[in-house]
């Protein structure tokens, strides 16, 4: 009886012992233990995150006088391709210099830019004994609102990480192309990883805005609580593309609406763009778009964002429908038009569905 | 049995094994889940949690936000939903460009239509329905009065239209700051006792909700201060109320165009420092209750008034017409009263504003600047964030879209209304339920008298008679009557007021007859005002107007039991009504009647009817304190030891600086005995610098001495004990590290208002490379940058605190990033502010130049070595070789023409200008090791 007793309590103090007193919550308080939890998310990616110097290039461009200063990057891989924000490389700069976590510089080549996510691929020569670690990736589709989200650069004197700490603020932006945060983002971290709390790189910091493609659109919302990433899944089917050295435009379709607000819009044709992709495939007008890439389409917006998310040069599968039948398409895209081409008398005659505005 | 257990050792040890490794399975799995998803990195579940929940929460909030836009889909603002049939709240600069009619999307993916109910547009706040659902997810609406600065709180809304998915943009931060005050734009747009947060509001955000940590409404977003960044979040956001919009709620509902409350006198600080009326106009019901210039404001609508301030972040949150308890003080004699407000318009003022179409910038186009932006924006605003009237944008109307059928059947136009449709439905709604409550219906068959026997205060038989044509009370030997035909008629003077002293109580009953035996629609002109509180209590009343001939009447519904409370007669403009309270409702003969009728007149009782026996007691306590619980007096949300630093910083003021910058800026006290730190900045050109403390003393302060090296001023003040930042005792911080910067930025926070509080963490230690336009700041020594926005006017000298509160640096000024031409948040660490207040003290100001580095008396040169760079013609030429000087130092070691000189040692070097510099450092006879750029590889070479 003794014995039995005795095993039995053994048993229940050791069964129980993990749960009073777990060694982990040694920390006082939520706020130390986040802090902590900060900086060991950033220590994890920092060597990936490298610092760009140009020497060099253009003044100004797009109406944005360019400071002097570093500007961040990322190792992707251990094959010496480094990704950055495009506006870093607007003022198409004589040399790249990448200065690595451990203080070494190295040359880069700007190989190609993917105009539609603000990105460029650059390279450096890697082997030896140069050490280039690759950063965790985390899938967009994990990712939730309310999460934290911290934003790495490398632009300061001394060649430490800079960071900025927020929270996913919406997942789904600039038409499926970025995820947003309200962390600080600035010229500050551009080019840089925006991380989760375990130092994952849910995406690449880059300037965007709702309005407008240029590589500075978004310039103005620097650290203004709104703040854009290209997730890693794109970034990653970027980089792969942008390796063969080609660079890389959005897909230009060319159906207009006419509606002031493509959420509240039927996904519906009310014109082509002359010469565009559209019109030259035979869409047209009263067409209803019922999917794109086999992707059911409600709105006006769904259609906006299925062929945002595809390149130029890219074939896109349409379904629409038409006097009550349904009719499939397979159309290539192109890369945008100038702007010019649209004004009529220094006025744009019509709004095309991706140029919202 | 005993022998059974001696036996089998294996069984238990097997168990014992078994238990074991259960146990490590359980302590372990969190771990083993943790390494599983995040390859191998290891957080701890404590945080993991909390990020969960607030996932939760955020997720949880989401679908009670709404994105609403004009009928045609343009503009863009936010909203709240806050019941299951739709209502929702928004601002009302949101929804005066849409005009009757807006669009709704929510995070369903649906856009709903919605109509407008009510709006106040001096306080902001605009009522909406959404239709389409009987049961939209409803946001709760939580006890603002709660909220404390330092609590976590999120914003969601659709700022600059970016919900295109029509999934809100959420931002996180904390409440800087509580019952702010923000100046009306003309008189409208007043945003008194609001929030100050932190966390981003952009336009868009403007009529979205402010939720705290548990998903409840705090606050409605609505305003921002700006300044030289255009309109973009720099981290200073305003939300009014949850509790302010509580005290309208009834009053939107009710489909008017509502006002708020002025006093009919206005108070200021006396000599001694109390509060005191500095001016009263006679006919404001305050003065009729007795108050008098120079009386002291003890309370007001139960808060304490301890400042003017106060009394006017108070009286913006009151609806016009409420009546709210009000103490003073005379000649040591306290005094309470409950006052009956007055409106802020007159009405025809109030539509006049609202007509002239101050045309709210539409959110989708900000203005905003962008680093080295060429063209040079003059920032007109008037940096207090209000949003500016501007011209009408088009010439020709806009075609206007077509309404839909539901609104159509939902809106009825009125003079005066926002939408007379709600105020019809409220009122039928109030008269249903008190028609239900009482037995009433309408018409009667025969208009019934009433005739009440009733026994007075001083135990008089009386007898009330009341009939479609008069009112008549008789009380002993003496009659009172009362003719409406007569009294009613349009010529001749106003009713009379009988019985004399009495206020109009003949005619109140009559009233109360013909209301209740008549109904609403044969009573003259009936509309429902909202809800109100009754002679200072704490819950509200539905309140009902009744005007026929001269006679206007306020009706008290309770809400619970739908009893009439009270009735209010009004005859004259400028005179206490007569109140007639009806209480102890119960069936005496065959009708719904109260067994207590009480009259009161000015302050006094008029008179009392009891009906039937028991004698009821008078139980119409008129709760001059306001019933309100004193709620506790902590402030703030944070620890003792971050709570006690407020205390530490001080808002400074100086001279008018030219160029626009502002006169004011924050300082920390570094002594007991009054030394003050902060930025040394135009400000303090001037010899009046004046110095407000956080207990709201003001106090003259004079320069003790400047360190140019570092930007920091040392003034003093006179005094001893004054809490102070012991400038040994402060913290180094590291990255990540959580900060509080308390500051006051844009000079938010007036005499004895706290600070501003903003969290962030320190984003890199680095050396400073600032300045402002050609400027560039000779400090290059240790700082901290931040991701808080402190790069704001007024900042300048604030704190920066880490998480326990020590003093970890002083806010810099408003600088820009040399380097990337950006704002720059930084902040000046303790150990630097240290040396440069001894320095000061000691009478000596050290100027820093590049520590460590000396130019060299006999300095290299490129010509020794024979390398000729390329023709400096632009501003900052790259440092191409152009010739290399045969035989010479540069040619030994394989220089050539068209190397890219880019380091000096390790020293970037990005224009001749810039080598040119770095070679003054070394001196002739040294090894100049340089790394050149040759066809996109890195060469390096010493040159001797």
């Amino acid at each position: 009886m003794r014995l039995e007793v005795l095993l039995f309590l053994v048993a229940v103090c050791v069964a129980a012992s993990p749960c009073a007193g777990d060694v982990r919550k040694d920390i006082a308080s939520l706020d130390a233990a986040e802090e902590k939890a900060f900086r060991a998310a950033v220590a994890r990616v920092a060597p990936s995150v490298v610092r760009l110097e140009t020497v060099g290039g253009l003044e100004r461009a797009e109406g944005v006088v360019f400071g002097n200063g570093p500007t961040t990057g990322l190792i992707i891989d251990d094959q010496g391709y480094i990704v950055s924000s495009g506006f870093n490389f607007l003022r198409k700069p004589d040399s790249i210099l990448v200065q690595l976590a451990d203080g070494s510089r190295k040359a880069a080549r700007l190989l190609a830019t993917d105009h539609s996510r603000k990105l460029v691929l650059l390279k450096i020569e890697s082997g030896g004994n140069t050490v280039l670690p690759a950063p965790v990736f985390a899938e967009r589709k994990n990712i939730r609102p309310g999460q934290w989200a911290i934003g790495v650069g490398r632009t300061f004197p001394g060649n430490h990480p800079n960071i900025s700490v927020g929270i996913v603020s919406a997942v789904n932006r600039i038409w499926g192309k970025a995820i947003q945060t309200d962390a600080a983002v600035s010229p500050n971290n551009y080019g840089g990883p925006l991380i989760d709390i375990y130092g994952r790189v849910m995406g690449l910091l880059v300037p965007m805005s709702p309005e407008g493609e240029g590589q500075t659109a978004g310039l103005e919302l620097y650290d203004s609580g709104i703040g854009f990433a290209v997730p890693s899944d794109d970034l990653l089917r970027s980089i792969e593309r942008l390796k063969k050295g080609d660079d890389l435009f959005g897909g230009f379709l060319g159906i207009v609406s006419k509606q002031p607000n493509l959420s509240m819009a039927e996904a519906v044709v009310e014109g082509c763009a002359p010469g565009s992709p559209a019109q030259k495939a035979g869409l047209k007008t009263g067409d209803r778009i019922l999917s794109v890439d086999g992707r059911k389409i409600d709105r006006a917006t769904d259609l906006r964002e299925a062929v945002a998310r595809r390149y130029a040069g890219e074939k896109i599968k349409i379904e629409v429908l038409r006097n009550d039948q349904k009719m499939p398409f397979e159309i290539e895209l192109v890369p945008p038009p100038a702007p010019a081409k649209l004004l009529k008398k220094g006025r744009l005659i019509q709004k095309r569905i991706e140029d919202q505005e | 049995m005993s022998r059974n257990m001696c036996r089998p050792h294996w069984i238990t040890i097997g168990l014992l094994i078994w238990t074991f490794l259960a146990a490590c399975l359980i302590a372990f799995l969190p771990a083993i889940a943790d390494t599983v998803i995040a390859d191998t990195i290891e957080v701890d579940p404590f945080i993991l949690q909390a990020e969960s929940q607030r996932i939760a929460v955020m997720q949880k909030a989401a679908p009670t936000v709404v994105a609403i836009f004009e009928p045609d889909g343009k503009g863009g603002g936010s909203g709240v939903v806050i019941s299951p049939d739709g209502f929702a709240l928004t601002n009302y600069h949101v929804v005066q460009p849409c005009g009757k009619s807006m669009k709704c999307g929510m995070a369903d993916g649906r856009i709903y239509d919605a109509v407008l109910v009510g709006i106040d547009p001096t306080g902001d706040v605009a009522l909406i329905k959404l239709f389409g659902r009987d049961d939209f997810p409803l946001a709760k609406l939580a006890d603002s009065d709660l909220v404390r600065v330092g609590d976590a709180v999120f914003a969601m809304g659709n700022p600059f239209l970016l919900s295109t998915d029509l999934q809100p943009t959420i931002s996180w931060g904390i409440i800087s700051g509580t019952h702010r005050y923000q100046f009306p734009a003309g008189t409208l747009l007043e945003y008194a006792d609001c929030f100050q947060t932190d966390a981003a509001v952009n336009p868009g955000n403007s009529g979205g909700p402010l939720f705290n940590d548990r998903a409840e409404v705090i606050g409605i977003n609505g305003r921002c201060s700006f300044e030289k960044r255009g309109r973009v979040s720099v981290g200073v956001g305003y939300a009014i109320s949850i509790n302010q919009i509580k005290n309208f709620l009834g009053y939107l509902h009710s489909g008017r165009i509502v006002d708020h409350a002025t006093l009919g006198a206005t108070v200021a600080f006396d000599a001694g420092g109390w509060v005191t009326v500095d001016d009263i106009l006679e006919d404001s019901d305050a003065y009729r209750r007795g108050l008098r210039y120079g009386d002291e404001i003890v309370r007001f609508a139960g808060r304490t008034v301890d400042s003017p301030n106060a009394m006017k972040n108070i009286l913006g949150t009151l609806p016009k017409g409420w009546r709210v308890p009000l103490s003073f003080r005379r000649e040591g004699k306290r005094h309470d009263v409950l006052v009956r407000l007055s409106g802020v318009h007159r009405q025809s003022e109030l539509l006049e504003k609202i007509k002239a179409k101050q045309g709210m910038p539409s959110p989708g186009r900000p203005m905003p600047k962008r680093p080295g932006d060429d063209k040079k924006h003059d920032e007109k605003d008037d940096g207090k964030g209000a949003p500016r009237p501007e011209k009408p944008p088009e010439n020709k109307p806009r075609v206007p879209a077509e309404i839909p059928k539901i609104v159509q059947d939902n809106f009825q136009k009125k003079h005066g209304y926002a939408n007379y449709y709600f105020n019809l439905t409220n009122r039928k709604r109030v008269f249903a339920d008190w028609a239900a409550r009482a037995g009433l219906k309408w018409p009667e068959a025969a208009a019934k008298a009433w005739k009440i026997e009733a026994r007075t205060r001083s135990e008089k038989q009386a007898t009330i008679t009341l009939d479609s044509k008069s009112a008549a009370i008789r009380a002993g030997d003496k009659t009172f009557e009362w003719n409406a035909s007569t009294e009613l008629a349009t010529e001749g003077p106003g009713p009379a007021l009988t019985p004399p002293g009495s206020g109009g109580l003949l005619p109140a009953l009559y009233l109360w007859h013909r209301l209740a035996t008549q109904g609403p629609d044969a009573f003259g002109e009936v509309y429902y005002v909202g809800t109100a509180p009754l002679a200072g209590s704490r819950e509200l009343f539905d309140v009902v107007a009744g005007l026929t001939g001269d006679l206007e009447c306020r009706c008290y519904f309770d809400r619970k039991n739908h009893d009439l409370a009270a009735l209010e007669l009004f005859a004259e403009e400028g005179s206490d009504p007569c109140e007639l309270y009806l209480q102890n409702y119960r069936k005496t003969a065959g009708r719904w009647m109260p067994s207590l009728i009480t009259a009161h007149y000015g302050d006094e009782v008029f008179e009392t009817f009891s009906i039937g026996s028991p004698q009821a007691k008078n139980n119409v306590v008129k709760d001059n304190n306001g019933g309100r619980l004193n709620v506790s007096q902590s402030r703030r949300r944070f620890s003792g030891a971050v709570d006690v630093a407020f205390a530490k910083v001080v808002k400074i003021r100086g001279a008018g600086g030219f160029r626009g910058m502002e006169d004011y800026q924050s300082g920390l006290l570094i002594s007991p005995d009054g030394h003050v730190l902060t930025a040394l900045s135009s400000a303090l050109d001037t010899d009046e610098i004046n110095i407000t403390l956080d207990d709201g003393r003001l106090m003259s302060a004079t320069l003790v001495g400047a360190d140019p090296g570092l930007d920091v001023a040392l003034l003093k003040i006179e005094g001893k004990d004054f809490p102070f930042f012991d400038l040994t005792k402060g913290s180094k911080l590291e990255p990540g590290s959580r900060v509080l910067a308390l500051s006051n930025l844009f000079g938010v926070a007036v005499g004895n208002e706290p600070v501003s509080a903003q969290r962030g963490v320190v984003s890199v230690n680095t050396r400073l490379v600032a300045g402002r336009g050609v400027f560039e700041t000779p400090y290059h020594g240790p700082t901290y940058v931040l991701d808080a926005s402190t790069n704001n006017p007024g900042a300048a000298g604030g704190a920066l605190l880490d998480r326990e509160g020590r003093l970890a640096g002083m806010l810099g000024k408003e600088l820009q990033n040399k380097l990337n031409r950006t704002w720059l948040n930084y902040a000046i660490p303790t150990a630097e502010l240290k040396k440069s207040a001894d320095s000061i003290l000691s009478g000596r100001f050290t100027v820093e130049s590049r520590p460590g580095r000396k130019k060299a008396s006999k300095p290299i040169t490129l010509e020794q070595l024979g390398i000729a760079l390329v023709p400096n013609v632009l501003y900052r030429t790259p440092p191409y070789v152009d010739s290399v000087r045969n035989g010479s130092a540069a040619a030994k070691v394989g220089l050539r023409a068209d190397d890219l000189i880019v380091l000096v040692g390790d020293r970037l070097v990005q224009s001749c200008r810039e080598l040119e510099d770095e070679l003054s450092y070394i001196p002739v006879g040294s090894v100049l090791y340089l790394t050149v750029m040759r066809e996109h590889e890195l060469v390096e070479i010493g040159v001797e």
